[in-house]
């Protein structure tokens, strides 16, 4: 059995005198592109850097490659690379100045993917990082994460900042043939509030909440869970309350009930009712997102 | 050179040189003697502002986390950042034992005891823990301060060494009486330079001032719903107070210092009588 490339057990981080993280627990194995979703505050960000030990977690245990980040630091690092949310680079430094920083302390640096995406990201190389807007400074902590062929890539929001058409390039052409060229030994940790964009690319996920791990699942397993049921009758007043549901929608003669794990139960039921129309599907990653946060509020 | 280092270099040194710059103009121009003079303040604002910079412009281009998650050890990168401090403040500090010893007979000889101006550059450097406020990156700061003060005055003056065992605690107690006015006027200059570079850091002194600078989470913004709007000079004020807390912090521990052994001073034999 393969050793995880990530291994969080029992997280807690505490700011001043409020739990940023508390209790969590991840687990990412080799090849995986492992998605890290939750609301703003929930604490994705703390949690990325505990993992980089950028902070030094309270409680708990993290893991890199069965390593401790805190000890064997640069036997980590050297296998990873990092994009934050916000990114900084020395103001003097060119484009490629920048680039050539990053490299020199790299074992490995792949030229070819260096040129091929400054051109594709359409930067010039002489232009000094000031000059650069918010996007192009991400577009370039991507080449300095992306050449050196890390194991493991840690990305903050990384498609903040990037337009339309750049975002969607990243996540389908960039990061996919990143994973694509060795797809057993590269793994990707991405948190991102742009969940629709990334489920193409997301093998797996984790659903933060108030710094606790909610819900962890692949995305092939969410969606056999997590479906959503249209029903039509012949009457409205013959439309039936559905209970223990996470959802149930009336709307006139139409009935939209979102189950978690319970859809042979509620299809029964349905059917017992004679409805003009049943049918289902499966609830988008994004929706499945907010329904489980939202029955978690509920709840509360 | 490495690039680390290189990049550590090019961080302080071209403050560092400017200051210089900024000096030697200053004092042909007519500023008089260095010694007790405006031009040591300024020398001393050089000091502890090429300090502070190794992390302060880090966290000015919030450049940190990348540099941090690059296979470097820590170690290595705090060990670059001292190397490249220490070569931005020799320039400045050999100014200052040049420009001592070039005044008249009130400078101190070799037959002048210990001189407690070489402590300076321990507090300048420990002024790195302005920006990091972790204990240890003070006492680390101190330390290469005082090493360099003393390393640089030992090859000056040889008999320093032995001449150290002996004075250190008589000539501190009794010349700080003599320097209470010197250490204060210091911490004053060392809080208003901290207080300076950290406005600039944070963009107020450019001219971002936003909306946002009377509204902070300090303490006196939580009192009562909405009575720190109307206050908005106050607010700026205690803002800015907060934000040098640990330049504050250290102005302060500087006065107590030459407080108390000024009061202790009974306790030593005479030390020297330099008046400064």
């Amino acid at each position: 059995m393969s050793t995880p490339v990530i291994e969080i057990t029992g997280l807690h981080y505490r700011y001043d005198k409020s739990d940023a993280v508390h209790g969590l627990n991840l687990k990412v194995m080799p090849g995986r592109c492992h998605g890290l979703l939750g609301r703003n505050g929930s604490g994705k960000t703390t949690t990325m850097k505990c993992l980089l030990s950028l902070l030094r977690p309270q409680q708990g245990s993290v893991r890199l490659f069965g390593l401790d980040p805190a000890k064997d630091e640069v036997a980590v690092k050297k296998r990873l690379a990092y994009v934050p949310d916000y990114v900084g680079f020395y103001p003097w430094m060119s484009v490629q100045e920048t680039l050539d920083f990053f490299a020199s302390f790299r074992d490995r640096w792949n030229d070819r993917t260096e040129k091929d995406l400054l051109e594709r990201f359409q930067l010039d190389p002489k232009k000094k990082v000031t000059a650069l807007s918010k996007g192009q400074r991400t577009q370039l902590a991507l080449i300095t994460a992306i050449c050196p062929e890390p194991e493991l890539l840690i990305l903050d929001e990384p498609t903040s900042g990037l337009d339309p058409i750049v975002r969607r390039e990243f996540i389908e052409t960039v990061i996919g043939a990143y994973q694509d060229a060795d797809p057993a030994n590269r793994t990707i940790l991405v948190s991102t509030h742009l969940i629709a964009e990334f489920e193409g690319l997301i093998d797996e996920f984790t659903l933060i909440d108030a710094g606790r791990d909610v819900l962890t699942l692949t995305t092939d397993a969410a969606r056999e869970r997590y479906q959503r049921i249209h029903a039509r009758f012949t009457d409205a007043a013959a439309v039936p309350d559905i209970a223990n549901v996470i959802s149930s929608r009336k709307n006139g003669r139409n009935l939209e009930v979102v189950v978690n794990g319970e859809l042979d139960r509620v299809m029964n039921q349905l059917r017992q009712l004679r409805p003009e129309e049943l049918r289902q599907e499966s609830l988008s990653l994004e929706e499945t997102f907010t329904a489980v946060l939202s029955t978690k509020k509920d709840r509360q | 050179m490495n690039a680390l280092l290189k990049k550590e270099l090019r961080l302080v040194l071209p403050i560092s040189l400017g200051v210089l710059g900024l000096v030697c103009v200053a004092y042909q121009l007519g500023f008089g003697g260095f010694k007790g003079s405006n031009l040591v303040a300024l020398l001393l604002m050089g000091i502890v502002g090429v300090s502070s910079l190794g992390y302060g412009k880090e966290l000015e281009h919030q450049t940190l986390d990348l540099q941090l998650t690059i296979p470097v050890s820590r170690r290595r990168i705090w060990a670059t950042k001292l190397i490249a401090q220490v070569v931005a403040v020799l320039p400045l500090l050999a100014l200052l034992n040049v420009s001592m010893r070039s005044e008249g007979p009130s400078v101190p000889t070799s037959e002048k005891e210990f001189d407690p101006i070489v402590l300076w550059p321990a507090f300048a450097c420990s002024s790195v823990s302005l920006f990091t406020w972790k204990l240890r990156s003070m006492i680390a700061g101190a330390a290469v301060g005082a090493l360099t003060s003393l390393v640089w005055f030992g090859i000056a003056e040889p008999a320093l060494w032995t001449r150290l065992a002996h004075q250190i605690p008589g000539t501190i107690a009794h010349q700080s009486g003599e320097t209470i006015r010197g250490l204060i006027s210091s911490a004053l200059v060392i809080f208003l330079c901290a207080f300076h570079y950290r406005s600039w850091m944070h963009g107020e002194i450019r001219g971002r001032m936003t909306a946002e600078s009377g509204i902070h989470n300090w303490s006196l913004a939580r009192e009562g719903g909405g009575s720190h709007r109307r206050r908005p000079l106050l607010n700026l004020i205690f803002k800015e107070l907060r934000l040098q807390k640990p330049a504050i912090f250290v102005a302060m521990a500087c006065i107590a210092f030459s407080l108390v052994t000024y009061a202790c001073r009974g306790l030593f034999p005479e030390g020297g009588t330099e008046t400064y």
